[in-house]
């Protein structure tokens, strides 16, 4: 099966679709740089061979494949796979198993062993393996080996638990032993408390009999003792001193009380006052009254004051009536109408004035002249305005005069015409005369309404008017006019005078009534004064003298009236004092002094009563207490039993009291603890009578027994708190429970074990039956294959002589047997590549895949590129098997040629996949064929870093484009070996590092370094994502993917962008300037929308720019698996930071 | 008058979970909490709460014998409480508790075995003075009994009138040394149900069968999934009677189904596994009651082609810090099953005659119990007696290596190097190739 082409629409990575075609039946050479999709290409046919082996969702690929002449369609959209021969959809042509994809794609790796160093076990254990597919048997039983050490941890882990477990068990199980032992040791227990209760009642009878003893020697003792000692108390002589004490105070109070009854009854006699004392009841009304009475005196010469000036103002009002005399009889007068009187006086004012304005009035409206009526004049007005109307000039005159110019043009023109012409120009003559017919009449018909009107005019002998025109008329109609207001004004001062002569009336009225009031008054008051002001003037001095003579009288009542209750009042206060046996007084003042001192003197005599009344109560009370006090005097000693006043005796006894008393309390206590142990022994009657000797003997032997109690309770407790303590605590459930997850881990060490033993087992089955059954096949099949690329100089043949897998080769010319280590580099990846392909055609199942090389041969030196070059044009051409070579170096191509061509074969032209994917076109290897070679690496030796940079022309570090694209140098500058070594790999660049790996050229520098240089790929990558933050990206493609820009004017702006060397905020500034005439059709909202997609794309980043020290902390965690493991440090990190930051600082 | 008389199963006072996360007293749950002595802590409590007229106990109460000092602690304060709250403690000897169980007998009076001696015997059970229920009950006289029970001729019961019940402790497989009474002779005998100890796997006693195992108050192992506890059987003046299992465990374990394709692609797939979890205390939450951790082993679901890239990356280890809360309720993964022999096509892989091939056909072999399969078995067990024998291993039990057993070994063993060889060309599975991206 050939391929023939691939449209790759989508796939993970791939941004526009591309195809690739056409592709020979053998060689076909496919050179593109990194990013070019190489792999994708690759990808994609394993993902229409073999769909399992890519699971993203978002794949479409198309491809034709032609197989025994015939075409074939594969597409596959997301997982699907159609395969269609002539349109028609057919099964999926039988190739290898899935598993078996990377069986038809070789890599570096697949053909690379260590630089030649490999001995013949490593060649044939790489045959072996890739005769099984590439299945590595011994790796897996390698990782199957039981390990003796397997499970000897976790072993003394469960032993120690175990250990601790039966510690725990012994504890406990030696506790559990004790606690069987409880029931003998609690009746130890009760038998050392029965004793202890015996212990009790023996020492009980002991100490009874000790008692008893003593009691009979107190009652010895209290018998020599007087019997008055029974009777005695002990306080008897602090009593005896306290009750003399007493009656002395009791009698000291009785001169004091006798002296003060004497003074009070001197001080009652001093008094006067033969009816005791007077109460202030009976005499706070006499005070009040007599105080009343001062008051009533103050008034009456008040009101003999107010008399005397009453009297002189009635003197005053009969001079002012002079020298009219007073007014005899005519009192009452009626004050009511002389109250008006001042109403009077308005209203006679007011009517006089009314008088005046209507006789004003009259005169002012009775002027004026007569003339024609109102209603003659608006008829004359109304006869000239409509004789005006008929006779005006307006525009009508002049449409009739203009009519009638028309109507004699018009017959001028017919006539004429008509005559000369043709006899229809009548007719317009006709017309014309019709026109001046019909404006005569209009005419005549306006000068018989205006003579009508001045016929009108001329009846009412109005002003006569001998010149009819229009200014006349006019002057007349405005003259008129004139007239016609003035006779409308005569009509309302007409109006007017009609109601002066109504309200003169009503005035008249008025005064006839003002002049009948006034005759009233004077009649009234017997005179006339002679006008109304004088009227009034008299009247109220009339009405102040009648007042003044009132007001006089009222006065002297007044005053009769006061002086008649002084009088009485004196009265009755004499009355009051002679009932006292006191002297009359004559006014208020003696009165009130009077009644001060009855005041006076009867507080002394009460006070001195109730001084008197006290004492005397006193007296008796110390007279009472004294003879109490004598009382007890004598019944003290009467409970001495001794005479009264034998105070010598009562001492002596007193002084032998105490000792008395101690006798008979000792005495009383003996009794009670006789009592107290009877009743306690009252059980055991047998211990009452027992000795003190007795009794002793027997508690010491009881003693001796309950001395074991403590012990015993002891050994209880503590087994009994154990047992608590341990029933409280789960260590042996811990215990447990830690034996158990250690035996689960020891468990799992075995089942492992027992995994390998059964995995290791089947193996050794596998591997039997692949040497004996696929082993063989495969290797006739390579044996086959690496005779034809040696051209049959080597066979290859089986190393019967070990037990491993061995190999060797036959040189055929010289008949010489060899070791697999002495072929050649190029012999030996032969033997490989032989192997490899008789395994992929040992499982194909008739159908031939074509197979596809990955940058194989881009690091192998001229004899291995020429053996596997050979190697694959016989697998071409001989085995008709379609090869596809994928290189990113243009070199490989002319090499290709170059070797091929010595074979006489020609290549085909390559296909350029740089320049299908629209990337810089590659340098053609046909037209480097004679320029290029092999490139020279120089040495780095005797150079430094810089000048070793330098001379490879090192370009400058900028993170703006992907990390693939950094110079290995600057990750290699302190290890310039090993960057040489992968120089001459081909590989510069870490993207082309990251290709050689991929094909398995890791093997050309040590693993250690491998590690290395993978840690630092990964730390420049964290270095780069944080150096790119708040900077732009100057990636151009990127930029007009971003913008979506795709116009005419992408040139001009990409030569725009190009001048301002890819930095989009100088791009966008010009844009914005809009100076430049390549922008001018971009507005300024164009602008604005290119910069937001730059943003939003991530093109320009508007986050602040970290700094160093920044980039280290945000680049160590990416990296900390390799810190980890040791493979980088941070000392390291910091200084390649630091190199890295500084080289693009600028 | 209803009556409730409460029914636990096998206790194991003394022993603790196994599989709990050695971290998880950091976590604010302490191992002790999660014990059966805290499952029968609250058994007791919930009897006292609920007036209990009794509580049987169907054997293996106490893990060990001579473990009675620390189980006896949990075990006679619990049934002293029960006894000062009137409530009577009824059990048969399991296998595990035969000296345990009559200890506690000879202490608290109140404790009664029933069937002490191996002998059948019925006990009536009374509530307030008044009889409730019959209890026909046989015990352990010693740890390993290979006979039936059922082979001694039962007693007549008491009063016939009240519902009758039979407690056992017994493994219901013939060869059993753990009284092997087969449940379907126990059908035929005329009662209203059997309340069995022994097995951790509670029944579904219901209306349909009254003949089960009640099973542990916790979980004592992962592989003990789904709800434990006690069972509460109430019983009404008619002697009508039902049975419903209650939540007081203080743990659970739980299979956790996750599908594949969650966590395919994903990069942290804790975030999935978390709301996995979510969804499972959702379900889980009206069995909660008391419950303070719930262990999840996390089985891998869906298509079989994803395990194997899932499984990969799933590793127990990095979930250990994996320990979210639902409702105050600690969720942990125990681990994880990897049946990632699903994901692969034996019969596709073994057409081809390469090492993968041949390997797949012994498989399959295995897989479809061939004739040949019986001489790869054969072979294979004599390399593993000899491994097995190894001192290493002396401090663990001996291994028998039925066919069984080395079947599933080779197969497991087989699937692991099949994965292998298989992952050594694969591009997804090979490890040396890192990613550029």
């Amino acid at each position: 099966m050939e391929l023939r082409k691939v449209t790759v629409r989508q796939m993970p990575g791939v941004k526009e679709p591309f195809s690739v075609q056409p592709y020979s039946s053998h060689l076909n050479l496919l050179v593109g740089p990194n990013e070019s999709g190489k792999t994708t290409l690759l990808r994609a046919v394993r993902a229409i061979l073999w769909p399992g082996t890519e699971s993203d969702e978002s794949i479409s690929i198309e491809s034709q494949w032609t197989e025994v002449g015939e075409t074939l369609m594969a597409t596959r959209e997301k997982a699907k796979v159609i395969w269609r021969r002539d349109g028609k959809k057919i099964s999926r042509p039988l190739l290898p198993d899935e598993r078996f994809a990377r069986c038809f794609t070789l890599g570096l790796g697949d053909l690379l062993l260590d630089n030649g160093s490999s001995t013949d076990a490593d060649i044939a254990a790489e045959i072996y393996r890739q005769m099984s597919g590439r299945y590595d048997l011994t790796a897996i039983g390698e990782q199957l080996t039981v390990s003796s050490k397997n499970g000897q941890t976790e072993r003394k882990i469960v032993r120690d638990l175990r250990k601790t477990v039966a510690g725990i068990q012994r504890a406990q199980r030696q506790l559990a032993r004790e606690e069987d032992r409880l029931p003998a040791v609690y009746a130890e227990r009760d038998r050392v408390h029965a004793s202890q209760a015996e212990l009790d009642l023996l020492k009980t009878a002991r100490d009874l009999a000790k008692e008893r003893q003593h009691l009979r020697q107190v009652r010895a003792a209290l018998a020599e003792f007087p019997k008055e000692m029974e009777q005695l108390q002990g306080h008897e002589k602090r009593d005896l001193e306290a009750l003399k004490t007493d009656y002395a105070q009791f009698r000291s109070p009785l001169p004091d009380c006798e002296k003060a009854i004497q003074e009070a009854r001197t001080v009652i006699q001093s008094c006067r006052l033969p009816h005791g004392p007077i109460g202030d009841g009976e005499l706070s009304p006499w005070v009040e009254r007599a105080g009343s009475l001062q008051r009533v005196e103050i008034k009456v010469e008040e009101k003999r004051g107010e008399v005397t000036v009453a009297q002189g103002a009635l003197a005053g009002s009969v001079e002012h009536l002079a020298p009219e005399p007073a007014p005899q009889g005519l009192i009452p007068l009626d004050r009511e109408v002389l109250g008006d009187l001042e109403g009077f006086l308005r209203e006679a004012e007011a009517v006089r004035q009314e008088r005046i304005r209507i006789d004003t009035d009259r005169n002012y409206w009775q002027e004026g002249q007569k003339g024609k009526s109102k209603a003659t004049l608006e008829w004359g007005m109304e006869a000239l305005r409509n004789w005006r109307a008929r006779k005006a000039y307006s525009t009508g005159h002049k449409v009739i005069r203009n009519l009638s110019w028309l109507g004699v043009i018009a017959l001028i023109l017919g006539v004429d015409l008509g005559w000369f012409a043709h006899w229809s120009g009548f007719v317009l003559a006709g017309v014309g005369i019709g026109m001046l017919g019909v404006i005569c009449l209009y005419e005549r018909n306006r000068d018989l309404a205006a003579q009508q009107c001045q016929r009108q005019y001329g009846k009412l002998r109005l002003k006569p008017i001998f010149d009819w025109s229009l200014e006349s008329v006019d002057s007349y109609l405005k003259e008129l006019e004139e007239q016609w207001k003035e006779a409308v004004e005569l009509e309302r001062r007409a109006t007017l005078l009609d109601e002066l002569k109504a309200r003169e009336e009503s005035l008249a009225q008025k005064e006839l009534q003002v002049d009948e009031k006034r005759a009233s008054l004077c009649l009234q008051l017997q005179v006339d004064p002679g006008g109304d002001l004088q009227l009034f003037l008299y009247a109220n001095r009339i009405l102040k003298w009648e007042e003044a003579g009132e007001k006089l009288a009222g006065l002297k009542a007044q005053l009769s009236r006061l002086e008649e209750m002084v009088r009485e009042s004196l009265e009755d206060l004499n009355t009051f004092f002679k009932r006292q046996g006191e002297p009359d007084v004559q006014d208020a003042a003696a009165a009130r002094g009077r009644l001060e001192d009855l005041k006076v003197r009867s507080a002394r005599l009460e006070n001195a009563t109730r001084i008197l009344e006290r004492e005397s109560v006193r007296h008796d009370e110390v007279k009472s207490r004294i003879k109490r006090q004598e009382e007890r005097i004598r019944s003290f000693w009467n409970k001495t039993g001794l005479q009264v006043g034998d105070q010598g005796a009562l001492y002596q006894y007193l002084d032998w009291l105490d000792e008395y008393r101690n006798l008979v309390n000792e005495g009383n206590h003996c009794e009670q603890n006789i009592r107290e142990y009877e009743k306690k022994l009252n059980t055991r009657e047998d211990l009452f009578e027992l000795t003190f000797k007795e009794a002793g003997s027997r508690v010491r032997i009881c003693e001796q027994s309950v001395a074991k109690l403590g012990a015993v309770m002891g050994e209880i407790g503590g087994i009994q708190a154990s047992i608590r303590q341990v029933g409280k605590q789960d260590s042996l459930e811990q215990a447990l429970a830690d034996l158990s997850d250690g035996e689960q881990l020891l468990e799992e060490r075995r089942q492992e074990n027992l995994h390998k033993v059964a995995g290791r087992f089947l193996l050794e089955r596998v591997r039997a039956r692949h040497d004996k059954q696929s082993c063989p096949k495969v290797l006739r099949c390579a044996a086959e294959l690496f005779a034809k690329f040696t051209h049959h100089k080597y066979n290859l043949i089986v190393d019967e002589r070990s037990d491993s897998p061995g190999f060797r080769v036959f040189e055929v010319f010289s008949q010489i047997g060899k070791g697999l280590s002495e072929l050649s580099d190029g012999t030996r990846i032969q033997l490989l590549l032989a192997v490899r392909l008789a395994f992929a055609g040992q499982i194909e199942r008739g159908i031939k895949v074509p197979i596809f090389l990955d940058d194989v041969l881009t690091t192998s030196d001229p004899s291995r590129f020429q053996a596997i070059v050979e190697s694959l044009n016989v697998l071409a051409v001989e085995q008709e098997r379609q090869i596809v070579y994928l290189t990113a170096n243009p070199s490989d191509a002319v090499r290709w040629n170059q070797t091929l061509m010595k074979k006489g074969v020609k290549l085909e032209a390559p296909i350029d996949l740089g320049q299908i994917r629209g990337m810089a076109k590659t340098t053609s290897p046909i037209e480097t064929v004679t320029g290029l070679a092999v490139r020279e690496v120089p040495s780095p030796e005797g150079r430094s870093a810089d000048k070793y940079g330098a001379l490879l022309q090192v370009p400058s570090l900028d993170f703006r484009i992907s990390v693939t694209s950094v110079h290995l140098f600057y990750l290699l500058r302190d290890d310039l070996g090993t960057l040489y070594a992968l120089l001459k790999a081909s590989a510069e660049t870490v993207g082309q590092w990251q290709a050689l790996v991929d094909g398995g050229g890791h093997r050309i520098i040590s693993e250690h370094k491998v590690e290395r240089l993978l840690a630092r790929i990964d730390l420049m990558k964290a270095f780069s994502q944080s150096w790119r933050i708040g900077r732009h990206q100057q990636n151009k493609a990127s930029v007009w993917a971003a913008a979506g820009i795709s116009d005419p004017h992408l040139e001009s702006l990409n030569s725009l962008f190009e001048e301002m060397k890819g930095d989009i905020r100088r791009f966008l500034s010009v844009l914005r300037e809009g100076r430049d005439s390549r922008t001018q059709h971009l507005t300024a909202v164009d602008v604005e929308e290119l910069e937001n997609r730059f943003v939003k794309s991530g093109l320009i980043d508007k986050r602040p720019i970290l700094s160093e020290d920044e980039i280290v902390m945000a680049a160590i965690p990416p990296v900390e698996s390799w810190v980890a493991q040791g493979v980088l440090s941070i000392e390291e990190i910091s200084r390649l930071v630091h190199d890295w930051y500084m080289q693009t600082a600028h | 008058m209803q009556s409730q008389v409460l029914l636990a199963g096998d206790i194991h006072l003394g022993k603790r979970p196994l599989h709990l996360p050695r971290d998880i007293d950091q976590y604010g749950v302490s191992p002790v909490e999660l014990t059966p002595a805290e499952g029968w802590l609250r058994l007791v409590r919930f009897a006292v709460e609920q007036s209990v007229a009794a509580v049987v106990l169907t054997g293996d109460v106490v893990e060990e014998d001579h473990h009675r000092l620390e189980a006896f602690g949990h075990l006679q304060r619990g049934v002293l409480e029960l006894v000062q709250n009137g409530i009577e403690v009824y059990s048969v000897v399991g296998n595990h508790d035969v000296e345990a169980l009559e200890e506690v007998t000879q202490r608290i009076p109140a404790f009664h075995l029933v069937g002490q001696g191996g002998k059948w015997e019925w006990v009536t059970l009374s509530h307030q003075s008044e009889p409730i229920m019959n209890i026909l009950g046989w015990s352990f006289p010693k740890q390993g009994i290979p006979l039936s029970p059922l082979e001694q001729e039962l007693p007549l019961p008491p009063d016939e009138k009240l519902p009758r019940f039979g407690i056992l402790h017994d493994l219901d497989t013939p060869d059993s040394v753990y009284a092997p009474a087969p449940h379907r002779r126990l059908e035929d005998i005329e009662l209203d149900g059997w309340f069995i100890g022994h097995k951790h796997k509670p029944s579904q006693l219901g209306s349909d069968s009254l003949i089960g195992y009640l099973g542990p108050l916790v979980g004592l192992d992962p592989s003990e999934t789904g709800l434990h506890g006690p069972w509460v059987l109430e019983i009404d003046d008619l002697g009508q009677f039902s049975i419903k299992q209650i939540s007081l465990g203080p743990l659970r374990w739980e299979e956790l189904p996750v599908a594949v394709e969650k966590l395919r692609g994903k990069s942290d797939l804790k975030d999935v596994l978390r709301d996995s979890m979510a969804s499972l205390h959702k379900r889980l939450l009206p069995q909660l009651k008391g419950v303070k951790a719930v262990g999840c082993r996390i089985k891998l679901v869906g298509p079989r082609e994803l395990h194997r890239e899932v499984a990969q990356r799933l590793n127990p280890l990095d979930l250990e810090d994996l320990k979210p809360r639902f409702d105050e309720i600690l969720y942990f993964v125990e681990g994880i099953i990897d049946d990632s022999r699903l994901s692969l096509d034996l019969e596709r892989i073994a057409q081809a005659s390469d090492p993968p091939g041949l390997l797949a056909r012994q498989l399959l072999a295995l897989v479809n119990q061939e004739e040949d399969a019986r001489q790869l078995i054969g072979e294979a067990r004599h390399r593993l007696k000899k491994e097995a024998a190894s001192s290493a291993w002396s401090q663990l039990e001996e291994i028998q290596f039925t066919e069984d057993q080395v079947r599933e070994l080779l197969l497991q063993a087989g699937f692991h190097a099949l994965k292998e060889l298989l992952g050594q060309i694969e591009p997804g599975n090979r490890e040396d190739v890192r990613s550029w991206n």
